[in-house]
């Protein structure tokens, strides 16, 4: 379980003739995703979505706030280092090293990850399997089609078993086939009851697949709850209006 | 920091590293090839020169009446003689008509040989801009010199005296006692440092962009960053993955650099007699030391890169950061040519000198255990504090994540940049760069020429550079120098300032003299061999108010407003007056200039008047130039301003003057301008 508690980071903007603007990219967000769910951060370009993302994936420090992980156990986890070991982030940006073969990279996360040698070799067995991998996992990145290339970006979040998955517009620019697969993963990984989090603006995919919703706009979280709860709040039919009424309400005040 | 984090990155650095063929061009091909090229290029150069000159005949005509010299046929044997030691053909032709025949070069060049006063005339015609007969002349030359000779013997043995005795009355014989290994060491000594270095640069360079920049343009970072590995792992791996390919690269090019050495001496060894018996051994001690020493180099030039690189976004930004960084350091490389540059404790521990200097005494077998301590040691830390300073920056979000800020709007296209504001903190660091270049490389030598008139071309440069840059770059003029008219109460505190200042200067300059008056005396007798002649006026003007507005211009105006945007205010003060030191190019004077610095940045950045800081430099640079002139006159009126030493009752004087000058100074300039600072910033 990942829980962040008033979460703030304030970016310094320059203008012209040196002045500078100060502006919350994030504006005191708390939330928390419960093992087995899937959170779905909703909103437009520039809302803030990535910046609370590398927040919570100790990509970025936070200006003021917090961020815990709940081990099984109940220890609460506040070393970054800590906390990156346990999430498989994946966003857009996360390329891949493409002189290297996947399984190459796969060893060297493993080391990173403080794996044993042979538990990586299992895990990347395993990996294999799940993912079919098989006939591309000794090529070099750089030779593989856009698809296979996803499938080893997940592999790269599933080596060290996480219990917690973020992923920033994951299927932002992907075909049908290769966002399926990354959709297809997000289920089964809720199924056995770990915790994903998960940013987009495709709002069809939104719907279909959050167990719960965080709309946020201008650093700001506007609403949440379950799909269904969103869209009886707004009186409208999908939550695509959904979201527009809540931005125009927002603009409106 | 774990051992085995380090590993993984380092490793993985280095896999990635050797997978691109452009790591490995510039690794191992281009040592490899290079100094064969080079070594086989000015092989076959000099002997396609050599066999043109020995193989060709220079056709010469020589014009004489029988009537007035009658050794004609001896003359031309002479000539034609080719048992002499000269590698060269003459081929005396009959020609009716020389002269037409040398225009329309079917000769090279003819003789006539006339009389006058009794003496035999010989005139030689020539074309000077044609190769062949100029170098014909040359031989000509050499040929009537041996005639002349002969000639002299012979009229002395004619009055029966003793021809060898008068002709060579002194003997005198050189013997060089340096043996022949130290003499190959001292030619080496001055190219090699320059070489070494230049290889150890390239070296770092491409894998320093590839594991800084070119990670953030393929997009890697961002999956690094979600890594469980701390900053301090992460850097030490990269840095120790680029030092690698550094000294690998280093190593080749020494050896590629040996072989061909050892192979040119084979050559020689066979063919001249002056190398025969060379002991290249006695060059194994000192190879071995130079390797350690460019490993030590290796590591400090990684980390350096790699700072600079880590701001950029792409390898093409990189490229643009790393270009400066290149330029100085070879530059700096250029100190292994200069002769008889004393190595001393001080210059081993300057980077980059001190490795030139080191290579150099150990080609000539000067072992100074101490030196070469501090030169491995100081390289060390200097790598220790950037790699710091690299983990730093890898700190900063806003160069991780940001738009990379930093790019040189100074070599983008002038139409492409907008109108106003003030420098980038990039453009100021090149402008600074070239200004200092300029003033190394031009203005020694045109102040050498032309002296006190040099000086002015050299001013002229300093101001030169950052007009330049301000105009091509469309910067705001008022703003980017700080042109503003000051108040009366401004002038008045500044000028209280300075009063202050100078008097601080002062005291501080007698208490360095006392500890390097070395250092003062050179710089005082420069300026009197300057000012020889030159009256009060014009040396006012040229030491006193040029400096006053140039330097002023480029230091407090162009670099410190660029500065200013950058940093904080204190920071901006301290780089700026730090950089004004370093451009005095004296220790002594990086103190007080240092400190004169400081002041001008204050006042600059309180008022926001350039012409304020005008005004102290040159009341500074005006008290000197009438304490040269007006010495003895103002001996007797302040004698405190002459003494070497200075009693308990002078210093505290002194302080009194400092403290109350500076400090009503301080007051004016912050009741007038108190509110300047928080309307810049609003």
């Amino acid at each position: 379980m990942i829980r962040a508690e008033h979460l703030v980071k304030t970016f310094t903007k320059v203008e012209k003739k040196n002045t500078k603007i100060e502006f919350n990219a994030v504006d005191d967000i708390s939330l928390e995703i419960k093992a087995g769910e899937i959170l779905g951060i909703l909103g437009p370009n520039g809302a803030g979505k990535t910046t609370l993302l590398r927040m919570l994936g100790k990509l970025m420090r936070p200006t003021s706030g917090s961020v815990v992980i709940l081990d099984e156990d109940g220890t609460e986890i506040t070393d970054d280092i800590e906390i990156k070991r346990r999430i498989g982030y994946l966003s857009g940006n996360t390329k891949l090293y493409k002189r290297l073969s996947a399984r190459e990279m796969l060893r060297m996360l493993g080391k990173i990850y403080d794996l044993p040698e042979d538990v990586t070799k299992n895990r990347i067995e395993e990996i294999v399997e799940i993912l079919k991998l098989s006939d591309f996992i000794d090529n070099r990145i750089e030779r593989l089609s856009t698809g296979q290339t996803q499938r080893i970006s997940i592999a790269r979040c599933l080596l060290h078993s996480p219990k917690t998955y973020i992923f920033d517009e994951p299927t932002l620019g992907l075909d049908i086939i290769s966002s399926r697969a990354i959709v297809e993963f997000m289920k089964a990984e809720k199924e056995s009851g770990k915790s994903v989090l998960y940013s987009t603006h495709y709002m069809e995919e939104a719907e279909f697949l959050c167990d719960r919703i965080i709309m946020i706009h201008k650093g700001k979280i506007v609403a949440q709850g379950t799909p269904e709860e969103l869209r009886v709040q707004t009186g409208t039919t999908n939550l695509r209006d959904t979201f527009l009424s809540l931005i125009n309400d927002e603009e409106g005040q | 920091m774990k051992i085995a984090k380090i590993k993984a990155i380092y490793k993985k650095e280095i896999l990635d590293l050797m997978r691109d063929k452009k790591t490995l061009i510039m690794m191992v091909l281009v040592p490899l090839l290079l100094y064969p090229l080079i070594f086989v290029g000015a092989m076959l150069i000099s002997s396609a020169v050599m066999n043109s000159m020995q193989s060709s005949e220079y056709q010469i005509a020589v014009v004489a009446a029988t009537d007035v010299f009658n050794d004609r046929d001896e003359l031309v044997t002479l000539l034609e003689d080719t048992e002499d030691e000269l590698e060269y053909h003459l081929k005396v032709v009959e020609e009716d008509e020389p002269q037409a025949a040398l225009l329309s070069e079917d000769i090279d060049a003819y003789v006539v040989v006339g009389q006058k006063e009794g003496k035999v005339t010989f005139n030689v015609y020539y074309m000077s801009s044609v190769t062949n007969s100029s170098t014909a002349s040359d031989m000509v030359e050499d040929k009537l010199e041996i005639y002349e000779r002969k000639t002299e013997e012979k009229l002395l043995k004619e009055l029966g005296l003793d021809a060898e005795h008068i002709m060579n009355p002194v003997e005198v014989t050189w013997n060089d006692q340096s043996n022949k290994e130290e003499k190959l060491g001292s030619i080496m000594g001055s190219i090699l440092p320059f070489l070494l270095i230049t290889s150890i640069l390239m070296g770092a360079v491409y894998p320093s962009i590839d594991t800084t920049a070119g990670e953030k343009e393929r997009g890697t970072l961002e999956t690094l960053l979600t890594l469980p590995v701390r900053n301090d792992e992460l850097i030490m791996g990269k840095f120790l993955a680029v030092a690698t390919i550094s000294v690998i690269s280093a190593l080749l090019n020494l050896l590629s650099m040996g072989i061909m050495a050892g192979f040119l001496f084979s050559i020689m060894n066979t063919t001249e007699t002056d190398t025969a018996g060379l002991n290249l051994t006695g060059f194994i001690p000192a190879a071995l030391i130079v390797v350690l020493c460019v490993v030590a180099f290796a590591l400090f030039i990684s980390a350096i890169t790699m700072c600079v690189t880590t701001f950029a976004k792409s390898f093409k930004e990189a490229n643009n950061y790393v270009t400066p960084l290149l330029l100085v350091v070879m530059f700096t490389g250029y100190i292994g040519f200069i002769p008889n540059i004393e190595f001393t404790p001080l210059m081993a521990s300057i980077p980059v000198v001190n490795i030139c200097l080191l290579i150099s005494n150990l080609l000539v077998f000067k072992y100074n255990f101490y030196l070469i301590l501090i030169v491995l040691v100081t390289n060390v830390a200097y790598a220790v504090l950037a790699v710091w300073v690299l983990s730093r920056i890898y700190d900063s979000e806003d160069v991780l994540f940001g738009e990379g800020g930093m790019s040189l709007q100074i070599f983008t296209s002038r139409k492409d940049l907008k109108q106003g504001g003030v420098p980038n903190f990039s453009d100021a660091i090149l402008v600074a760069a070239v200004s200092m270049l300029l003033l190394l490389y031009v203005g020694t030598v045109v102040q050498m020429k032309f002296l006190l008139f040099g000086l002015l071309i050299t001013q002229f440069m300093i101001i030169g550079v950052p007009v330049f840059a301000a105009w091509y770059t469309k910067k705001d003029f008022k703003e980017t120098f700080s042109l503003k008219v000051p108040k009366i109460t401004g002038i008045l505190g500044a000028v209280l300032l300075e009063i202050g200042t100078f008097t601080l200067v002062m005291a501080l300059s007698v208490f360095l003299t006392k500890l390097w008056p070395q250092d003062v005396d050179g710089v005082n007798q420069s300026f009197e061999m300057m000012l020889d002649g030159v009256t009060f006026v014009p040396a006012l003007l040229v030491l006193g108010l040029a400096p006053a507005i140039c330097e002023e211009a480029l230091f407090r105006g162009y670099l410190f407003s660029a500065a200013k945007k950058k940093m904080k205010p204190v920071a901006a003060i301290l780089l700026i007056a730090a950089l004004f030191g370093i451009y005095h190019l004296s220790f002594v004077k990086f103190f007080t200039t240092g400190i004169l610095g400081i002041v001008f940045c204050y006042v600059v950045y309180k008022t926001g008047s350039i012409v304020l800081s005008c005004l102290m430099h040159f009341m500074n640079n005006a008290f000197s130039v009438v304490l040269m002139y007006y010495g003895k006159q103002l001996h007797e009126v302040v004698p405190v301003l002459f003494k070497e030493t200075l009693s308990g009752g002078e210093i505290v004087m002194m302080l009194v003057v400092v403290i109350l000058c500076s400090g009503v100074g301080l007051v004016l300039l912050h009741l007038e301008y108190r509110n300047h600072v928080i309307r810049g910033k609003l």
